[in-house]
């Protein structure tokens, strides 16, 4: 799909290239990093950016910078054969390889999927309708459509296509013109149901290989061919039409055409590069001199009107010059011009030092020079043409000279009184010649029948101030203008000169250049006043402040009301009504221009400069009121981006707004400049010359509007581009606000009344309520104090007559009370003790009354103690006292009650019973220290069983756990004994059991466990006299071990009590026999016997004999039983250690079981290894 | 030709052979180099050719190394080893389709153009070509001559040399097929 923008096609008429060779070539290699990259096709989308594809990648292009898409920012590596911008500024890419991709305005990057009609073919074109639908269309493959991103339909030869190879794809009127190898499918009725027409060689088509298509003027299209070069299809005649310039056609493919202006045509050939077809003429590529390559592949027309081309080495811009310079270049041998004119027949004749030549353009618009025949040698100063064509020459030294018939004629002082020889101006009015000289004055002259008659002349003898004149103008009232060297601008009035400056005390005395406007207005350039103008009665000036950029142009003329002041840095344009001076420069160095050698015919400017001709098109085409574009790149808010016009309403404190924006003129670039502003705080227009960034800070709240545009370098102003946004005041600045709060204040302050109001009512009735309820309290007080007064008087009833001695004492232990009972048993009254104030501290007879006083009050309870009184010599007394401390309602010590009993005899019984128990005390004490003596000791144990401990803890003072021990020669027995009972009974038994272990094994040398057992049993039920039908339910719970020094052996019987093995693998228990020693061998019943069990003790395991009382007793956080697992737990843990720190550790872990609680039982625990 | 190559060329044609396809075995390519300082004119008469006249389709072939007449034999040897690299890409072929909307399978003379792909020192180039075509009873005779640009297949110059070898050569082709026996 060609990429035109076809609008602009329909635009008036413009002279597209009338300027012929009038074009700058920009010759783009450098878009993509790497040089020399090939581009393959272009596009432009609506806000005026390039879009190029390439081998390696796609650049969106503003004519200066370029924004590269490829596989580092998600486009897949691929060579792009199209690209395509559609009105919803989407970006359509298609590739070599058949895929397609598509850029939304964000950048994001999409592909568009085929499913299984997969293209294998390059894809060469899109088009999107207006109601969405996309054609694709490819090389070889026919062509696609899709919808919402899915394929709707494929086209190929098959249903409809002339072929499927489809070379170009343009919409015109209304129909899709597809050029393929055989010819041209129209597609009609596109949005709904396709309809397909083929025409071809059969309907007239020259070529069947159609590679390019593009709308042309008069309902035509330009068809582009392979072989036959360009013909004209008239869509509406179907008929073909084929210019002259192709019949025999060798210049290759035509691959890409399109229709310029006034039905010109531009198109580019496969090998033999850029043509232009146009009023008639057929030019090749050498009219566009400076293109580098003669092989492209793609052709566009932008916006602005320039041509766009891309090649293998890039991308070519052509773009139409409003101005050239005839230079050396073009055959100009002296470019240092100091005359320019133009005849009737558009020969150009130049003037120089070095005399004077013609320069012509030839049909491909080279220039030919040729040197004027006999022309006298010397300076040409200036020039001018007489409405008769007559063209006459100024110069230094050779005076006039006219072209007669083609002859120069020369006119100087000696043959025609012409008053000097060094003419400098020449201005030719109703056939009158005004002839300015350097040193003569002013000549008025006529040319009649080749012979030169000076009318009148005018010099410093007859009235004028210099002889040295620069310029003369005459106004449309003939009034005649002078301007000198020296005199300043005079006018001629009543055939007297009037000076102007004088007039109007100019500075300047040197007026270099005139020229008149439309309006009869005389300008003038001024050695000091800048450019004047002279309305007759006014001057206005013109100069840097008023915007001139040299205030002494050395060329000035007026066309179209314009005023052009040439100068050094190009050409200063003013608008003779209003002022409003614009610029346009021509090169990017000085100009040069010579002293008032400027010439406009037919809109065409001609300019004598040091640097050749400047030939400068006044009239601005079409193509020159083209607009820019500017865009707004960035917007920021408080330093951080925003995306545009995501919001237009901002926070108080959201005021530091910055805008960056940028302009696009792909002609020119480099020459725009831009201005801004915002409304409602920049009071003017601010200007730049380059995009950039402005900052805008701390403005207040407001509404405002960015405004920005760009201007290119003809003086053409973008449209603008507005960014309104209000910055909202703070909350506390809005007047709602502040009624709020107020209301709120206000609704606050009576509310906060309202409550109080109900708060104090509130107050009042509980105060009320509380003056009830002390008053009954006050009443109910009474009756207790009535009631209590009465309960004193029962009490004091009793403290007096009771036989116990009773104290009153006040805080500080001072008497203040006592009953008959102590007067009568210290023999004192209470008014002695009164009167001498006794304090308690003095007169107790216990010493420690002043501990126990403070302890009491301390405590706040009442403290028990007994002291003897001797107060009565003879008659001792034993008190037993209870000091109690006596406090008021708020808790300070108000009294302290003694209570003394009389306790002698209590005390005396008690004597005697703290007697007896000493007694008894010792005598167990006795008991014990018998019982341990027959224990056997550690050491003996350890001699025998070197890996052993013994712990043992008796609950009182006498146990009934015991241990016993019996060596012999290859072997020892151990045993533990729980005997019923402890304490005493308990004791006695343990005595029966451990005489009868030692009659059963030392001399009846029973070493068998269980026969030991089975004859403990039978000796204690003897001992007790069990068998005689006692009810005795007393015995024992034993468990005794077999311990042989040098065999690996063990052997263990257990009446009620197991045998514990413990490894690293855990704990193993020998149960014991359920018999416990002291059981009734009952009649009829299985004699009783015990088990021996033989063991082979590992070298890792340790044996544990014991008593219930370890695992009995009561501890822990729950007060419970230590229990088997517990006990179990812990031999585990411990039977690894030392045999010394396993005694110590099972005390320490009883204590720490045991806590406050007493010890329940006699524990006993014996643990053994080989 | 050799007969294993005159199956493979045919096999070129993707339409297998019908009645309606001429074949030739002897044509001639010739390819001229006219650079500043020399003239190089070689060819071969070992041209292979197919047509389809029901088809279209056309197909030609010849060796690399089946070229003669150049100016020396040192000049065929690097033509043959050093820039056409004949061992490696021992043909050049052109594989296409006749795309003129004419009937020529009636006799008589015909200027069409065939597009395809002309291959030459192992890379693939799009062509259209014109070709002059006299086609009687018995046989058809083609006539056709096209430009090669070198660097377009990778066929590599040197410097040194460059003024002996054109940067484009032209090709030309004649040949007179015969209906397939």
């Amino acid at each position: 799909m060609r990429k035109t923008a076809k609008v602009l096609l329909f635009l008036a008429l413009i002279p597209f290239l009338s300027l012929k060779g009038q074009y700058s070539i920009k010759n783009f290699q450098n878009l993509l990093p790497k040089k020399n990259v090939p581009f393959n096709c272009i596009s432009q989308d609506k806000q005026g950016y390039l879009w190029l594809g390439s081998n390696e990648g796609l650049v969106r292009f503003d004519g200066k910078s370029s924004l590269i898409f490829n596989q580092k920012n998600g486009l897949p590596a691929a060579k792009i054969t199209s690209v395509f911008c559609d009105a919803d500024m989407f970006v359509w890419i298609g590739t070599s390889e058949g895929k397609v991709y598509f850029i939304n305005p964000a950048h994001r990057i999409d592909s568009l999927s085929f499913g299984k009609e997969v293209p294998e073919n390059k894809i060469t074109g899109f088009y999107k309708s207006e109601t969405g639908k996309l054609f694709v269309s490819t090389y070889g493959n026919g062509i696609y459509t899709f919808e919402n991103s899915k394929l709707l339909q494929h086209y190929t030869s098959k249903n409809g296509m002339s072929d499927d190879v489809v070379y170009c794809f343009q919409y015109v009127f209304n129909t899709i013109w597809c050029g393929t190898d055989a010819g041209i499918t129209k597609i009609s009725n596109t949005n709904k149901a396709p309809s397909f027409e083929i025409v071809s060689s059969k309907n007239g088509l020259p070529d069947n290989i159609v590679r390019s298509i593009s709308e042309y003027k008069d309902n035509k299209l330009v068809i582009g061919t392979q072989d036959s070069g360009v013909c004209f299809f008239d869509v509406s005649k179907k008929q073909f039409q084929k210019p002259v310039f192709f019949s025999e056609w060798d210049k290759g493919a035509v691959v890409e055409c399109s229709s310029v202006e006034q039905g010109g045509l531009v198109f580019i050939t496969e090998k033999k590069g850029l043509f232009l077809l146009q009023n008639g003429q057929l030019y090749s590529q050498d009219f566009f001199a400076g293109l580098k390559t003669t092989e492209f592949n793609d052709l566009f027309i932008d916006n602005s009107h320039s041509i766009w081309l891309t090649s293998k080495s890039g991308a070519h811009q052509v773009a139409e010059k409003r101005f050239e310079f005839i230079n050396a270049a073009k055959g100009l041998t002296d470019e240092k011009i100091l005359s320019v004119i133009c005849d009737n027949n558009g020969t150009i004749w130049a003037g120089s030092q070095t005399g004077l030549v013609k320069l012509n353009k030839d049909e491909q618009s080279i220039f030919s020079v040729t040197t004027v025949k006999d022309f006298p040698k010397g300076t040409v100063s200036c020039s001018a043409i007489d409405d008769k064509g007559t063209l006459y020459f100024g110069t230094y030294e050779n005076g006039l000279i006219a072209m007669i018939n083609n002859n120069p004629v020369v006119f100087n002082s000696k043959n025609s009184a012409l008053p000097n020889d060094n003419v400098s101006n020449l201005f030719i009015n109703n056939e009158k010649i005004y002839v300015s000289t350097i040193g003569g004055g002013l000549a008025i002259c006529e040319l009649n029948e080749n012979k030169l008659n000076i009318l009148k002349t005018y010099s410093e003898e007859n009235g004028l101030k210099s002889n040295y004149i620069y310029s003369t103008v005459l106004n449309s009232k003939g009034e005649l203008f002078v301007a000198s060297d020296g005199g300043g601008l005079e006018k001629l009035v009543d055939d007297k000169f009037v000076s102007v400056t004088e007039g109007f005390k100019l500075k300047s005395n040197t007026i270099y250049s005139l020229c008149k406007d439309a309006k009869d207005n005389i300008w003038a350039v001024t050695n000091s006043d800048g450019l004047i103008k002279y309305d007759g009665s006014k001057i206005y000036y013109f100069n840097q402040k008023t915007g001139l950029r040299d205030e002494q142009p050395l060329q000035i003329t007026e066309a179209n009301g314009i005023i052009y002041a040439l100068h050094s840095k190009g050409i200063d344009k003013i608008n003779s009504i209003n002022g409003q001076i614009s610029y346009y420069d021509v090169l990017d160095g000085d100009l040069e221009p010579s002293l008032n050698s400027v010439y406009i015919r037919e809109g065409i400017l001609y300019s004598a400069t040091s640097n050749g001709i400047l030939v400068y098109r006044v009239k601005p085409s079409p193509a020159d009121q083209f607009k820019p574009l500017v865009v707004i790149t960035n917007f920021l808010v408080n330093y951080k981006k925003f995306p545009l016009d995501s919001v237009h309403e901002l926070k108080y404190n959201q005021n530091n707004l910055s805008f960056e924006f940028s302009g696009l003129w792909l002609k020119n670039p480099d020459k725009l400049l831009y201005r801004y502003k915002v409304e409602g705080f920049d009071a003017d227009w601010k200007y730049s010359p380059t995009p950039q960034l402005v900052n805008y800070n701390n403005l207040d709240a407001g509404t405002y509007s960015f405004i920005v545009q760009s201007k290119n370098d003809e003086d053409v102003w973008s449209e603008p581009i507005t960014y309104d946004f209000t910055i909202l005041l703070p909350l506390w600045k809005r007047w709602w606000f502040w009624l709020i709060v107020v209301a709120i204040t206000g609704v606050g302050i009576y509310s906060f009344i309202q409550w109080r109001i109900k708060a104090l009512q509130k107050e009042n009735l509980i105060l009320e309520e509380k003056v009830t309820q002390r008053t009954a309290e006050i009443e109910k007080q009474s009756k207790i104090i009535e009631e209590a007064n009465k309960e004193l008087e029962q009490l004091s009833l009793v403290a007096s007559k009771t036989d116990n001695i009773v104290l009153i004492l006040d805080p500080e232990g001072y008497v203040e009370y006592v009953n008959d009972s102590f007067e009568k048993l210290n023999n004192i009254t209470l008014e002695e003790i009164l009167a001498e104030r006794m304090n308690i501290f003095k007169i107790s007879n216990s010493s420690k009354i002043r501990e126990v006083f403070d302890e009491a009050v301390q405590n706040r309870k009442s403290v028990k103690y007994e002291a003897l009184n001797t107060k009565n010599p003879g008659f001792e007394v034993w008190e037993a006292s209870t000091l109690t401390p006596i406090y008021d309602e708020d808790g300070k010590l108000k009294k302290v009650i003694i209570i003394d009993s009389d306790v002698t005899e209590t005390k005396r019984q008690q004597k005697i019973i703290e007697q007896k128990n000493k007694d008894i005390t010792d005598s167990i004490e006795y008991a014990r220290k018998i019982q341990t003596a027959i224990l056997p000791a550690h050491e003996k144990i350890r001699k025998y069983m070197p890996y052993t401990c013994v712990f043992y803890k008796t609950k009182d003072i006498v146990s009934g756990d015991f241990y016993w021990f019996s060596e012999k020669e290859d072997f020892c027995l151990i045993a533990t004994v729980d005997c019923t009972g402890h304490g005493v009974p308990g004791a006695f038994m343990s005595l029966i059991g451990y005489n009868i272990l030692n009659r059963i094994a030392n001399e009846a040398n029973i070493t068998d466990p269980s026969q030991i057992l089975k004859n403990l049993n039978l000796g204690v039920l003897d001992a007790l006299h069990k068998n005689r039908d006692s009810d005795s339910k007393d015995g024992m719970d034993a468990a005794i071990c077999k311990f042989y020094y040098k065999e690996n052996k063990i052997e263990y019987a257990g009446a009620m009590r197991p045998l514990w093995i413990v490894n690293n693998e855990g704990l193993r228990e020998i149960k014991a026999d359920k018999i416990p020693i002291g059981t009734k061998q009952d009649p009829g019943a299985p004699e009783i016997n015990y088990t021996t069990h033989t063991l082979t003790p590992a070298a890792d395991e340790v044996f544990y004999i014991f008593t219930d009382g370890y695992s009995d007793q009561f501890g822990g956080e729950k007060d419970k039983k230590m229990g088997s697992a517990r006990f179990k737990e812990l031999l585990i843990n411990i039977h690894k250690t030392n045999f010394n720190e396993q005694e110590k550790t099972l005390l320490v872990e009883h204590n720490k079981w045991k806590g406050e609680n007493e010890q329940v039982d006699d524990m006993l625990v014996i643990g053994f290894k080989k | 030709m050799k007969k294993p190559l005159y199956i493979a060329f045919a096999l070129l044609l993707s339409v297998g052979i019908k009645a309606q396809i001429f074949m030739c075995k002897d044509g001639n390519t010739k390819f001229i180099s006219e650079a500043p300082l020399e003239l190089i004119k070689a060819q071969s008469n070992k041209t292979g050719g197919a047509v389809d006249f029901s088809n279209k389709n056309v197909a030609f072939s010849v060796l690399i190394s089946s070229f003669e007449g150049f100016n020396s034999e040192l000049q065929k040897e690097h033509f043959l080893e050093n820039y056409m690299e004949a061992d490696k890409f021992q043909k050049a072929t052109f594989k296409g389709k006749i795309i003129e909307d004419v009937d020529i399978s009636k006799p008589g003379t015909y200027t069409l153009r065939a597009k395809g792909v002309f291959n030459i020192h192992g890379v693939d180039k799009e062509k259209i070509v014109k070709v002059k075509m006299v086609v009687k009873e018995k046989s058809a005779e083609i006539d056709t001559d096209f430009d090669v640009p070198l660097d377009e297949h990778n066929i590599k110059v040197p410097k040194i040399v460059n003024q002996k070898i054109a940067a484009v050569i032209t090709v030309q082709v004649k040949a007179t097929l015969k209906p397939q026996s």
